[in-house]
């Protein structure tokens, strides 16, 4: 069967503005978007650009928006009539291919490593199972940014509200029992009281990390003055 | 042209690239990270699910130990492994879990929270690794990661390195080009660690992502320095063959796979009384001989049967597999579906002394990257346990040997040899795209240097390979920006490299041990092959030599 798949095309030293070129793909049961991707590249035109590594949902860098919603092109089943988009919200290297090195670069100021006023320890610590799950939850996160490009309060405002992924690799750090840092004015200051609750974030993550989840609980430790959690 | 200054330069971002930066770095050196990808979004480590293993009498059962440990290590590689190497792999992992605990990295407890939980896998004696999850790999580099944040370790991204620079027998720095701007960078270094993994895009069939290119290996030999088991490549037995989405991705875990061929005989009987749960080498080469015999399923495999199972079993203890068959419509309850082994891990690598430098001064290579301590088949569990350790070491030792060196300047000639290389590349006039180049390169180890081997089918392949070698690169565009093709190019120089290693070495081996089998000799000949392969470059040609294992502490049990 043919498919027939648009895709973004945009080359910053060749093209003023981006255009949509259209191709068509052997469409077979089974394939993923990355397959077709991969098809297109190998068998009809190699200048195509877009990102991908691991192919098992878990290195995070394949993210594209397929017929409007942000998905991991590894995981995602192609369908033989698709559109393919780079995420939104970040500059477009070329094609498919974002810059995800202005998103990165606010990692620095999360201080995302563990922070403790205690010695290091040289015995495995007893762990409260129930900080362990939030935790563990937050840390599936692998920056993929499908959860920024579809959360309306980043698109608008990203100057002052960080975006959920931001915020979930603060939570790590804030549901990691042994850390001891004041974490709460960082969130204030990475907006953490601008989020809707809209839930959009939560309902694109391809690793159940639950963003907006971590958002609330967090946002309940600023609010209530409660220590870390 | 850009140009980086640092003592110690680290080759690769995974586990063992930033743990060697860090070791490095706590010694009071300057070390950085050059990466061809992005850091935590390339290479294995990321991807790797499972546990290390790591014997420590804080969290061990009862009846474990070291010894056992080792004991389990060197009957897994079939007494190839380098005896040092794993006693040093086995005593200092315990000592590095607490570390990455102190990083940052959290492994899952007990239901009471109060010590290390443990999990365990064919090989081992004893349930003895710590995990997390489904994703033991990415949580060490979060918490490796963190350090490195913390340390002020700069990290260079999306750099390819092509070429070290030995001056007077000494690794002195290095060259490569951005895969994104296209622009060459040049590093002067007093050490060089190389932490590029392994090569799992030498064959059609891997578990591999797609930047596994062997690098490490091609950039050592190149430089001058010796490899050794290169014939020896890993495939995890049970890997999809279809659908597409999933080709290559594990498969199934045998303590629950049954197999069948295509007469619907559960053959492993005739190979084993353990039936699938035999070691992972046996299990493939079993798979491949039903195939090869005329048993095998349409796309070129068996068939793996979870039918059998209690309805809900699949769910309820292996959920992560679960999705991912229902993810692709398939109902394991219901359908048989159609797996052979694929390609997941080098025992092979360079040569190294219990530093895991090689035997150029200055140069060491480390985790998949350096050969020696999983001998001829790897236990698993050991990569991750293996990745930390040998990192350590280097990183270590590496910054020591800085001090005492004086700087000698990076030969700037390296990085006009690139940029005319590059150039040459994207304005090529004819031939065949990059990306058919390595598809070929794919399709010729896949069929006569994988699983089940033979002097015929080596030596085709070896005639294909210098076939295809001769036939040009052409790149459908000159650009610099984000030209692919060129990266791709670039990465099968190094393929093309490590295939002729690999054949070499198989060819010369003529014995079936570990995860090598060869047709025409399919017993294990202790007498004339208790010895490792060892290759060097000499005059742009691949030389071989061997030498014997020794056993420090243990004897070998022969069969």
């Amino acid at each position: 069967m043919t498919g027939h798949v648009l895709i973004h095309r945009f080359h910053p030293q060749k093209d003023a503005v981006p255009y949509t070129q259209s191709y068509t793909f052997r469409y077979e049961e089974g394939m993923s978007v990355l397959n077709v991707l991969n098809q297109i590249h190998e068998e009809q035109d190699p200048t195509l650009g877009y990102s991908y590594c691991c192919k098992a949902v878990k290195c995070g860098l394949c993210g594209v928006i397929i017929n409007g919603k942000p998905c991991l092109t590894c995981e995602q089943p192609a369908l033989p009539e698709m559109t393919l988009e780079p995420l939104h919200g970040f500059p477009v290297l070329k094609d498919l291919i974002v810059d995800r090195s202005e998103y990165e670069a606010r990692r620095p100021d999360l201080r995302l490593y563990l922070e403790r006023n205690a010695d290091p320890a040289y015995q495995p610590e007893p762990i409260d199972m129930l900080r362990f799950d939030w935790f563990k939850r937050v840390s599936r996160c692998i920056e993929c940014y499908c959860c920024v490009s579809v959360c309306p309060v980043y698109q608008k405002n990203p100057q002052e509200f960080a975006g959920p992924c931001a915020f979930t690799l603060e939570a790590r750090q804030v549901f990691d029992p042994r850390d001891n840092l004041n974490r709460k004015i960082l969130l204030k200051d990475m907006g953490i009281n601008q989020c809707i609750g809209c839930k959009k974030c939560s309902s694109v993550c391809p690793m159940d990390a639950g963003p907006m989840e971590a958002i609330l609980k967090m946002r309940s430790v600023v609010c209530n003055n409660e220590d870390n959690a | 042209m850009r140009r980086v200054e640092t003592d110690v330069l680290v080759v690769g971002a995974g586990g063992a690239g930033m743990m060697a930066a860090i070791a490095a770095s706590r010694k009071g050196v300057r070390a950085c990270i050059v990466s061809k990808g992005k850091a935590l979004r390339s290479g294995a480590t990321v991807m790797a699910p499972g546990a290390l293993a790591a014997v420590d009498d804080r969290w061990k059962e009862q009846q474990d130990s070291k010894m056992l440990h080792e004991q389990d290590t060197l009957r897994g590689g079939d007494w190839l492994c380098n005896q040092e190497l794993v006693r040093q792999t086995v005593e200092k992992i315990g000592g590095l879990v607490m570390d990455l605990e102190r990083m940052g990295c959290m492994f899952h407890r007990t239901p009471d929270g109060k010590t290390l939980a443990l999990r365990t896998e064919g090989g081992h004696s004893c349930y003895r690794s710590p995990y997390m999850e489904n994703r033991t790999g990415h949580e060490m580099l979060k918490g490796l990661w963190g350090e490195a944040q913390k340390r002020r370790i700069p990290f260079y991204e999306e750099v390819m390195i092509t070429g070290l620079d030995i001056q007077n027998g000494h690794a002195c720095g290095a060259v490569g080009f951005h895969t994104v701007t296209g622009e060459v960078w040049l590093f002067q270094a007093n050490a060089v660690i190389l932490a590029t993994g392994g090569a799992g895009e030498l064959y059609e069939l891997s578990d591999n992502s797609n930047d596994l290119t062997g690098d490490g290996y091609a950039l050592a030999l190149s430089a001058g320095a010796q490899l050794m088991d290169m014939e020896f490549v890993q495939t995890y037995p049970i890997g999809f063959l279809a659908p597409p989405q999933l080709r290559g991705v594990l498969g199934c875990y045998p303590i629950i796979a049954h197999l069948h061929n295509s007469n619907g005989e559960r053959f492993m009987h005739r190979y084993d009384s353990r039936l699938e749960l035999t070691t992972r080498n046996r299990l493939s080469q079993a798979i491949m001989i039903e195939v090869l015999e005329g048993r095998g399923s349409p796309l070129g495999g068996v068939y793996c049967d979870l039918t059998y199972l209690e309805k809900g079993y699949l769910k309820r203890e292996f959920p992560a597999l679960y999705n991912n068959y229902r993810s692709v419509g398939l109902d394991p309850e219901k359908d048989r579906f159609e797996i052979a082994p694929t390609y997941h891990f080098f025992m092979g690598g360079a040569k190294v002394d219990s530093n895991w430098q090689t035997n150029i001064p200055g140069l060491y290579s480390v985790g998949e990257a350096a050969a020696g301590v999983h001998g001829s088949n790897r236990v698993g569990q050991n990569a991750l346990s293996e990745m930390i350790v040998s990192a350590a070491a280097a990183g270590e030792h590496s910054a020591d040997s800085v001090r005492a060196k004086r700087t000698v300047p990076v030969s700037t000639g390296l990085a006009i040899k690139l940029e005319k290389q590059l150039d040459e590349l994207r304005h090529s006039g004819n031939g065949m795209t990059p990306g058919n180049q390595r598809s070929r390169l794919q399709s010729i180890m896949q069929k006569g240097a994988s699983v089940l081997r033979s002097e015929d089918s080596l030596n085709n392949a070896m005639k294909e390979l210098v076939q295809l070698e001769k036939i040009p690169v052409k790149l459908s565009s000159t650009d610099c920006f984000c030209n692919r093709e060129l990266l791709e190019a670039m990465e099968n120089k190094n393929l093309l490299l490590v295939a002729k290693c690999v054949i070499t070495a198989a060819l010369l081996r003529r014995e079936t041990r570990g995860a090598q089998y060869r047709h025409d000799f399919p017993k294990t000949d202790w007498e004339n092959w208790t010895k490792n392969v060892l290759l060097e470059m000499q005059g742009g040609n691949i030389t071989t030599s061997t030498v014997q294992v020794s056993f420090p502490y243990y004897q070998p049990e022969v069969e």
